[in-house]
């Protein structure tokens, strides 16, 4: 074979494989141990680890209660054999001898290292008080102590935890599930699918990013679902699904649209349903925006909303209304006897709705008219059809009115609460597990600290408020390459920090600024720790298939040593194994609390007991204001987002930056954790930037130049190639890579999170990452 | 009478590399080895080329190791008889301490199978792993989405007969009269 | 040509056995007798100075077809059995057992003979070309602690290499001023330096007088011109081969140091073909014939011939001729023709024990010669086959990947397009 796979010129590519072992299997193992790999790849897949001379030869799938849970991928394979023993791999805490990102170090025991950390945590709590000493983590380990265990320093100490879910880009979305239905998360069951007939996926990557949920998928296209891919790239996924629908990148709100205009026009609404289980029924006051409530029309009435009885033609309280009208205009007198324009909620959407003909829809999403009109109609005629909303979409700066209005196509086609139909992002025992942790285990002692949004760090870091931080401690998290403000965090938001510590396993970017390094474990090092289901509904236990490499250790043991030495090592003193026992048997979930420990130690699986076929809200009930699914969100009337409406991407292309920029997940990684694997490399080699040819021509770009990505924030070097498959206007590369992979910067340089009014007030600003425009030209040779 | 054989689905093959690493892992092949390979058709090794433009589009991946075939012409050329056909289960097996490093294997392959041992200066092909017959080949068992079989096509119990039985199934360059023991369905 | 008619088979190496195979694939379906005077069906040769030697292969690990081989493709083997002489008018041939075998076409892979010392003591000396001779040589190994090695070609050197490597002492004498004269002087020095290192003495210039017994003890003398006395245990020769033309020439071929055959292996007799170390024939690459002795002489000519034997002319022997040898860890490749060389080019670095060379004429890649390089040698013959190469300047420069110079690979393709099928196609297409 000739040598067309590339190895890059990184430095330190390491040789994986030994001149004497090459070409020879292992044949007999010393152990094979069960165990969990858990990246935010959501897979949780259960793992055998074959292991000699203490390391992992081989990885296979592990048993499940359901064989359809049998699997593993190139990532999980990868990692368990290369990156333990990677040339990067830190194995002893850590010290700088030199200025910040010189990369000297000297080699410290535990004890001087946690020493020194604890001595300087004291120092600045006394100085600024507890809160000033603040830790960040993200979705590196999805073991549930070593996921929690951040969280639950910080309160141990009274201490600020930064969040990470929008940082991570993943929040938008979850603000319009909040809004709309009450829940940030929900979703079926995947592995129920083949009781689907029609999957309308919204840009859920999944033989990418879930490849191990695409047999589902596959079993039930053979049983006759069809499948629709919505998404602006040709992925893996798009060549598998029955239909590609590819609107432009950050217009999936006017597709939606399209689809709602086409359900309501032609009579294909649920209209049982959206009276029964949504908002839209409910008076508006047209000047205001504000629902009227039943101490509006009576002196001492209560909140309740009201509805147009048309029996009486007048107003009732939402539930007495022998014919409540779902459309309709009228003037009604309050209790002061002002008069004003009142109309139902579905009336005020469908003002906007009724403007967004496929016509124009396709004029903003580039999706041809009669590609909604059928998908539409196919949407809403066949049953059950289940919606599978992805991140992707909701990468935008208004991301949240993304999933907000699938979740509105959902309902009005009376989708939501039905089995294997509603909408789907992803649901499991991982979240049942974290969503609500036990609170003895989260905040041991019942003591709390600050919470503060990510997204926000470097301001509030700079700015000292809402008090001042003077530490900053990171684990699990890809501060460098999956935050858009390393570059800022490095040259001005550092110099606010006393002391910055990371936990890592690897040398990361991140980690090379540190002050104090600490190593800890992989998956495989590691020993009794509880990994939920990430889209299912198992629990699995970690179990160590390897000694821990060098020094480190897990991230319970490493905040232990923390807690000790600050006087609050009570909380921290816990038996692995017990703990893992007490964890379930003490969970606020039932569901959590009814997984059997005795199989569980056993099997090292045991099954969450949940209905089937997993259904959210078959009880219609919705943890909104209005205990129902709300089309009509009064509390954005200012903000005119009371309706859905479209609202396009925050930066589209001017004459200065003329391109999107799309930093795509793709199958060979997992955020930044499996790109300076060996076997990764070797298969991807270094990201060059996918151009179109136009754009290409335009700029004098040839496939191999070296090109200079850039906007006014940041910009970042790479070579091009050209792609006849790029859309035209938009440029990407595949994310998840780190600085040395790039001849220059990085592309979350280009970052933004420019904050958002709804997402902010109800929780956070969500970091879109892919709203961001640039340009591209040829970077002179040297 | 065994004739062991492959039998890949291309319409679950989602060309996320999983076989390629999990062979590679369990060979422990180097750097720059692999003996199998995943293309999209016509050959486009990454970054996967689909054919058609915007947005008419169509794209399947490929994946290929040795055919292990009944006519082998890599056992017909190779001067040292370190390749031949095993008759009791059909596989084409390359002992390297006979092979001389010659290539003609190699271009005589009409599936690119057989790759160079810079270690030994010696032929390296996919053994189907034979080491692990009980457990089968290290691709069949790591493929996420199970587009990977392997079994002997004359047993009538087996995955690979029943599957040939009821699917469109084809080989690759047939014309080559290799008598290929891969067999794709159809995508 | 009659595919069913008979075609007899004349030799027990890897042509004829190629013969036989190459005929059945072209379609020959009647009788197809394989005659051979050695003892066992046709076996791989090489291995005989190199594994087979010291190790412990059963007999069968030679084979070059197993037994099964012959009998589901229907060819009776004759095995130690000679043929006495050609009798073309009739079209038989005649065994020593009498039997008369009737041909349609008939296939000479007749082999060589080792070329002999012919000094007094000559029965003394064991030399290495066949299944008997290696057998004989294993049991007088049993016992021998020292060995003189007789020749400084492959057979000598290879033999040499297993043998100190053995714990015995070695002793190599070569008549000319180098090993391997037929190779450059860089290569030689390098060779020879890599046995002497290994233990082996080595001594050029050493024509052999005599072999005598030695006084005493079990053992022998090997006399030189030079005056000196070489003692071994056991003494080897490999001074080279003589072509088996006699059964030709007595039959009236054509024959000059072999029997002569044209790029489809005929001889001057349109019903007898020829393949192997017993022929002359000529070589696109060469300016005149050659009579090359090397494995993959004898299995690609004895393809083309087998197909004349059939009537199919269109398959000439046009290849590049290569060879190798393994001494110690080295394993030593050339490819090409070494005729009227005025350039060479080296790739690698002789003190890393790998590198090639590359050798032009007229400013066109003709040959390599390689160590441990089996990369450069396995590009370097498919580049020769097709008539390309390297340039000197992309020869001499290590970065430059001689891959880059082979044509495309052929694709991979479904010759029967498949059901049609659109996936995540636009809908009116659909």
């Amino acid at each position: 074979m000739t040598a067309s796979t590339t190895v890059p010129q990184t430095p330190a590519v390491p040789r994986a494989v030994s001149h004497g072992q090459a070409y020879q299997p292992v044949t007999e193992v010393d152990r094979v141990v069960r165990t969990v790999c858990s990246p935010n790849c959501m897979g949780t897949c259960g793992v055998y680890a074959h292991v000699k001379d203490d390391r992992i030869v081989r990885l296979a799938p592990a048993p499940f209660p359901d064989p359809g849970y049998e699997r593993i991928c190139l990532k999980g394979i990868a990692m368990a054999t290369q990156r333990l023993h990677h040339p990067d791999r830190l194995t002893h805490p850590l010290i700088r001898t030199g200025p910040r990102g010189s990369g000297q170090w000297r080699r410290a025991s535990w004890d001087e290292a946690l020493d020194h950390i604890a001595e300087r945590l004291r120092d600045i709590a006394q100085r600024h008080g507890d809160t000033a000493n603040s830790w960040i983590t993200a979705t590196g380990n999805y073991g549930f102590k070593a996921g929690t265990s951040t969280p639950r320093i910080a309160n141990t100490l009274g201490g600020t935890c930064f969040t990470s879910m929008a940082l991570s880009g993943d929040f938008a979305g979850s603000v319009g599930l909040i809004t709309t239905l009450g829940v940030p998360f929900m979703g079926n069951d995947i592995s129920e699918i083949g009781g689907a007939r029609y999957l309308l996926n919204i840009g859920r990557n999944a033989a990418d990013t879930a490849h191990s949920e695409m047999h589902f998928i596959f079993d039930a296209m053979a049983r006759g679902m069809k499948f629709v891919m919505v998404d602006p790239r040709w992925t893996r996924t798009a060549a598998k699904a029955d239909e590609w629908v590819a609107p432009h990148p950050g217009t999936d709100i006017a597709l939606a649209l399209g689809m709602i205009h086409v359900v309501v026009r032609d009579g294909l609404m649920d209209e049982p349903y959206v009276h029964a289980h949504t908002n839209a029924p409910m008076l508006v006051d047209t000047a205001s925006g504000h629902l009227l409530r039943e101490r509006d029309q009576h002196p001492g009435g209560g909140d309740v909303c009201l509805v147009w009885d048309a029996a009486v033609q007048a107003p009732r309280p939402v539930g007495t209304a022998s014919q409540p009208q779902l459309r309709g205009r009228w003037q009604v007198r309050d209790a002061k006897g002002v008069t004003r324009d009142c109309e139902t909620g579905f009336e005020a959407n469908w003002r906007v709705w009724s403007q967004w003909t496929p016509a124009r829809a396709e004029a903003v999403c580039g999706v041809p008219a009669e590609q909604i009109e059928r998908i539409a109609r196919e949407y809403a005629t066949t049953s059950p059809a289940w919606i599978w909303l992805g991140a992707g979409p909701q990468r935008y700066h208004h991301g949240h009115i993304t999933w907000r209005a699938y979740a509105t196509l959902a309902a009005l086609c009376g989708n939501i609460g039905k089995p294997y139909a509603g909408l789907s992002l992803l649901d499991g025992s991982q979240i049942a597990m974290v969503a609500a942790p036990p609170n003895d285990w989260i905040a041991p002692g019942g003591r709390r600290g600050a919470v503060l949004p990510g997204t926000q760090m470097l301001d509030l870091i700079e700015q000292g408020r809402p008090h001042p931080i003077k530490s900053l401690w990171t684990a699990g998290i890809g501060l460098a390459s999956q935050t858009p403000f390393f570059k800022r965090f490095v040259e001005r938001t550092l110099p606010h920090l006393e002391l910055f510590v990371v936990t890592e396993q690897l040398m990361t970017d991140a980690a090379r600024h540190a002050d104090v390094v600490l190593p800890c474990v992989s998956y495989y090092e590691d020993d009794w720790d509880l990994v939920g289901g990430g889209e299912n509904w198992f629990m699995q236990l970690r179990r160590r298939a390897v000694p821990p490499v060098g020094e480190s250790r897990n991230d319970m043991d490493i905040y232990a040593g923390i807690a000790e030495r600050l006087g609050h090592g009570e909380h921290w003193r816990i038996d692995p194994e017990q703990s893992c026992r007490e964890i379930l048997a003490t969970h606020p979930d039932p569901r959590i609390r009814a997984v059997d420990w005795d199989t569980l130690r056993r099997d090292g699986v045991a099954r969450v007991p949940v209905p089937r076929p997993y259904t959210p809200f078959q009880d219609m009930k919705f943890p909104t204001p209005s205990g129902r699914i709300e089309l009509y969100q009064e509390r954005f009337a200012e903000i005119g987002e009371a309706v859905l409406d479209h609202k396009g991407p925050l930066e589209n292309a001017d004459p200065r930056h003329p391109l999107r920029l799309i930093t795509y997940k793709h199958v060979h990684t997992t955020h930044s954790q499996h790109t300076v694997l060996p076997v990764i490399n070797e298969l991807i080699g270094r990201p060059r930037l996918q151009i179109a040819p136009a754009d290409a021509a335009l700029r004098g770009i040839s496939s191999g130049d070296r090109v200079r990505v850039f906007n006014d924030r940041g910009a970042f070097v790479l070579p091009a190639v050209i792609d006849p498959r790029a859309r035209a206007g938009t440029v990407s590369l595949p994310q998840g890579f780190w600085q040395r992979h790039f001849d220059a910067g990085h592309p979350s340089d280009l970052g933004h999170i420019p904050d958002n009014a709804v997402q902010s007030r109800v929780m956070e600003t969500n970091y879109p990452i892919w709203d961001v425009v640039c340009d591209v030209r040829k970077e002179q040779t040297a | 009478m065994t004739q062991l054989a492959f039998v890949i689905d291309l319409k679950r093959c989602i060309g996320c590399d999983t076989c390629v690493v999990g062979c590679k892992v369990e060979h422990r092949l180097p750097d720059g080895a692999f003996r199998l390979q995943v293309f999209d058709a016509e050959r486009a090794p990454t970054p996967r080329r689909p054919q058609g433009g915007h947005p008419v589009a169509s794209q399947n991946w490929l994946p290929t190791m040795c055919h292990h075939c009944s006519d082998a012409p890599c056992a017909d050329v190779c001067p040292t008889t370190a390749l031949w056909r095993r008759d009791e289960d059909g596989l084409i097996v390359l002992d390297k301490d006979k092979c001389v490093g010659c290539q003609r294997c190699g271009e005589a392959c009409p599936y690119d199978a057989l790759s160079f041992d810079a270690h030994t200066g010696t032929a390296d092909k996919c053994t189907a792993c034979d080491h692990r017959r009980d457990e089968g080949p290290a691709c069949a068992t790591v493929c996420p989405t199970g587009a990977i079989h392997f079994g002997d096509l004359h047993d009538t119990d087996s995955n690979v007969h029943r599957l040939l039985a009821t699917h469109e199934h084809r080989r690759l360059n047939e014309s080559s009269q290799a008598q290929s023991n891969i067999y794709y369905l159809a995508p | 040509m009659n595919l069913d008619a008979p075609l007899v088979i004349v030799g027990g190496g890897q042509a004829a056995a190629q013969l036989c195979e190459r005929a059945r694939r072209l379609g020959h379906r009647g009788p197809l007798t394989l005659v051979s005077d050695e003892p066992l069906l046709p076996y791989c040769r090489p291995p005989l100075s190199k594994q087979y030697l010291v190790g412990q292969h059963p007999p069968d690990w030679l084979l070059y077809r197993p037994a099964s081989f012959y009998e589901r493709h229907g060819i009776e083997t004759r095995l130690g059995r000679r043929v006495v002489s050609i009798e073309r008018e009739r079209h038989e041939v005649l065994l020593d057992d009498g039997a008369r075998l009737p041909y349609a076409g008939l296939g000479l892979a007749l082999g060589a003979r080792v070329r002999r010392l012919g000094v007094p003591g000559d029965q003394h000396v064991c030399y290495l070309r066949g299944f008997d001779d290696v057998q004989r040589l294993r049991a007088a190994l049993i016992k021998a602690r020292s060995v003189v090695v007789i020749g400084g070609g492959f057979i000598g050197l290879e033999t040499a290499a297993v043998l100190v490597q053995t714990g015995r002492r070695v002793t190599l004498l070569a008549s000319e001023a180098t090993v391997l004269p037929r190779v450059g002087a860089p290569l030689a020095a390098f060779l020879q330096r890599r046995h002497t290192a290994a233990g082996v003495q080595l001594l050029t210039h050493c024509r052999v007088t005599e072999v005598r017994v030695h006084d005493g003890d079990a053992g022998f003398d090997v006399l030189t011109r030079d005056g000196g006395v070489h003692r071994g245990d056991v003494v080897i020769a490999g001074i080279g081969i003589v072509p088996n033309t006699e059964l030709a020439q007595a039959a009236g071929l054509a024959c000059d140091d072999g029997i002569l055959v044209d790029d489809c292996g005929r001889t001057s007799d349109p019903h007898i073909t020829a393949a192997g170390d017993c022929t002359r024939h000529p070589n696109s690459l060469s300016v005149g014939p050659l009579r090359l002795e090397t494995v993959h002489n004898a299995v690609e000519q004895a393809r083309s011939a087998a197909a004349a034997l059939c009537g199919r002319v269109d398959q000439p022997y046009r290849q590049a001729p290569w060879v190798w040898s393994d001494q110690y860890d080295l394993r030593l490749q050339s490819v090409g023709v070494f005729e009227a060389i005025d350039h060479t080019v080296q790739r690698g670095r002789p003190e890393s024990g790998a590198f090639s060379l590359l050798h032009f004429r007229a400013g066109r890649f003709v040959a390599l010669e390689g160590v441990n390089r089996p990369g450069d040698f396995g590009v370097a013959r498919r580049l020769l086959n097709l008539g390309l190469g390297p340039t000197p300047a992309q020869a001499g420069d290590d970065a430059f990947d001689l891959l880059d110079l082979l044509p495309p690979k052929r694709p991979l393709v479904f010759e029967t397009p498949w059901p049609h099928r659109h996936p995540g196609s636009h809908p009116t297409n659909a």
